[in-house]
């Protein structure tokens, strides 16, 4: 099944009267399950593109739909409802709220989803056994490793049973160790049938992926098609 | 979700609580003391307003006593037409008083009074009307005394003008003439002086002189007995503005000081209790609403430092949250909770101390609880939420939570 397609996408800024293109006509469809990495040098518009796929931003032109339902009509509660509940992001800096508990982090998704406290609780707990960080449920970012912060970043990504995962450079902050670790996590939670868009510049991870993108000079190229 | 985002500001408030307790104690101190200052100010209000009413309506009595042996009144009537010239917002009820003994048979002793008044004084004391008295040629002297000056009665000690001498109309020394009727004919209300020094002093052993006809060279020598007594006093008119009063009372004592410095001129005691009480009010309702005025000054201070600070802290969580499916509105109310609460929470512990301490108070420091303080205390309590409400407003309408995540990826 098809979930999101996005056809002859453009971004654009504006710098004065100048237009700042940083890609056009991207073309791209991710299935259920999917597992896409999109790769490109720094400044290639790659993060963007990942925001704009996870209904974090807009296209200044083109057409992007979620299920088949074109998403650029929606206003924002609307979009703040579909990430809510069909998206997952993990970043590079994990992001995890300072003042919340691993539990707790893992927790927030599912209460602005409007799930209840009792079942939110257990997911959450079981969430976390699931990356291998229940005894660390009661502590705080700050009393966590990077590795494990991420994991619980990926644990909080899946709070509410998300179609859709988006990563951005999840092993870029970790050492090696920790980064194959989160690797195995998200390849492994491809496997079990959640779709994952990542942006990368680990040629390895990236490696994993069922399709590979670059994206070069707002061109967006699959990974062994002609220009790719 | 309601649940989650009450549970959340909670939990935010609990990590902070070292930001949250100084700011809630501040709240409530500031609260208490508004309360208490404003239940002061109400109370100083009303007692500004019962006194405000007693200043336009009493009669400030002028105490007049000699500074050196002077053979010149304090007040003679040339300075008194002045007095009422400068001064037609008030009335002077002004009364010279001389005493004399006088005899029927020699062995009756009666005691009689001479009373040179002003027309404000007939007016205010004797509730008689007539214009011109002061200045007129008419006495009026009661059946007693009459004896006295139709030679049936000795005098014994004290002096008796030539113009009020035996006989009905005569001719003074000093060129007046007067006519010296019975006092009946004044038509006084009751039979005797209700005038506070003059208490039940009846009106039969007393007579009424024009003002201008009084001459201090007819004075026998001064002795405490038969020295005369002035009576001077000022009443403004009811309604008239309470400073405007004692500004007026203030220029009028100043005014006799200097025209005759023999003499000295001062309020009574209850002039100057009254003067006192209005005084320490006015101050003392200044202070309070300059301690209000800063006590809520600071804890705006405080508070809307406080909400910015949290709201900067914050800013990337709301990121964190509105990319996890949080809306603007939903960041918005979990903020102005956190922001608020526990000021709001400080500022109703502190209007409930204030009644506390109102309520211990109120005997010992004569102030009334004021419901209109009580209800402005709580509407103050609840001002961290508007306040946090306002400045949040104004920094979530610009807010653009995923931009942060952008600029952190970029």
């Amino acid at each position: 099944m098809t979930l999101i397609e996005l056809t002859d996408g453009k971004k654009a800024f504006r710098d004065g009267d100048r237009e700042m293109i940083v890609f056009d006509r991207v073309g791209l469809r991710i299935d259920a399950g999917d597992f896409v990495a999109i790769t490109g040098r720094s400044g290639s518009g790659k993060s963007t593109l990942l925001h704009i796929l996870g209904c974090m931003d807009r296209l200044t032109s083109g057409t992007y739909r979620f299920r088949g339902v074109p998403v650029d009509g929606l206003g924002d509660a609307e979009l703040a409802r579909i990430r809510g509940k069909h998206f997952g992001f993990v970043f590079q800096s994990f992001h995890l709220i300072d003042e919340l508990t691993a539990l707790q982090n893992v927790e927030a998704p599912m209460g602005y989803a409007g799930v209840p406290r009792r079942e939110r609780r257990g997911r959450a707990l079981e969430l976390l056994r699931r990356v291998g960080l229940a005894d660390k449920a009661g502590h705080y970012p700050s009393q966590l490793s990077g590795g494990q912060q991420q994991r619980v970043a990926i644990a909080r990504a899946l709070a509410n049973g998300p179609d859709v995962i988006f990563a951005d450079e999840p092993t870029g902050s970790l050492d090696r160790r920790n980064g194959e670790r989160i690797e195995e996590l998200l390849v492994e939670l491809n496997r079990q049938g959640t779709a994952l868009v990542l942006v990368t510049h680990d040629e390895r991870l990236a490696s994993r992926a069922h399709r590979r993108f670059v994206l070069e000079d707002g061109r967006l190229l699959e990974h062994g098609s002609p220009g790719g | 979700m309601t649940g989650y985002i009450l549970s959340k500001s909670l939990l935010m408030i609990r990590r902070r609580w070292k930001v949250h307790l100084p700011l809630a104690l501040q709240m409530a101190a500031g609260v208490a003391v508004i309360h208490v200052c404003a239940a002061l100010w109400v109370s100083a209000a009303e007692e500004y307003r019962v006194i405000r009413e007693e200043i336009g309506g009493t009669i400030w009595n002028i105490v007049i006593t000699p500074e050196q042996p002077s053979s010149r009144p304090p007040l003679d009537y040339e300075q008194y037409a002045m007095l009422k010239a400068r001064f037609p917002e008030a009335s002077f009820p002004f009364c010279i008083v001389r005493t004399v003994h006088y005899t029927t048979d020699g062995a009756d002793v009666r005691t009689g009074r001479l009373l040179y008044a002003s027309d404000d004084f007939l007016a205010s004391v004797l509730q008689k009307d007539r214009p011109g008295f002061e200045r007129g040629n008419a006495a009026y002297a009661g059946d007693d005394i009459r004896g006295l000056l139709e030679g049936r009665y000795r005098l014994i000690f004290g002096h008796v003008p030539p113009e009020l001498g035996a006989g009905g109309e005569r001719e003074g020394e000093s060129g007046g003439r007067l006519s010296v009727l019975p006092m009946d004919e004044l038509g006084a209300a009751g039979d005797r002086f209700t005038h506070h020094d003059l208490a039940d002093w009846p009106l039969d052993r007393t007579v009424l002189l024009p003002l201008a006809f009084y001459d201090p060279s007819h004075a026998p020598p001064q002795t405490p007995e038969n020295a005369a007594v002035f009576w001077l006093s000022v009443r403004f008119d009811r309604g008239m503005d309470a400073d405007e009063a004692i500004g007026t009372f203030a220029q009028i004592l100043g005014l006799l000081a200097a025209w005759n410095e023999d003499w000295r001129f001062a309020a009574d005691a209850a002039g100057q209790r009254l003067l006192g009480g209005y005084e320490a009010l006015r101050d003392g309702a200044a202070a309070a609403g300059g301690v209000a005025a800063l006590g809520l000054a600071i804890v705006l201070i405080g508070l809307s430092a406080v909400v910015q600070l949290l709201f900067l802290r914050r800013r990337r969580a709301f990121a964190v949250c509105s990319a996890c499916g949080a809306r603007k509105g939903v960041l918005f109310a979990e903020m102005l909770l956190e922001a608020a609460l526990p000021s709001c929470a400080g500022g109703v512990a502190g209007a409930g101390l204030g009644s506390w301490c109102l309520s211990a108070w109120a005997d010992a420091v004569g102030v009334r609880t004021s419901p209109a303080a009580a209800a402005g205390a709580a509407v103050l309590a609840l001002a961290p939420a508007m306040l946090a409400a306002g400045a949040l407003a104004s920094r979530f309408r610009r807010l653009r939570p995923l931009e942060i995540l952008r600029g952190d990826q970029a």
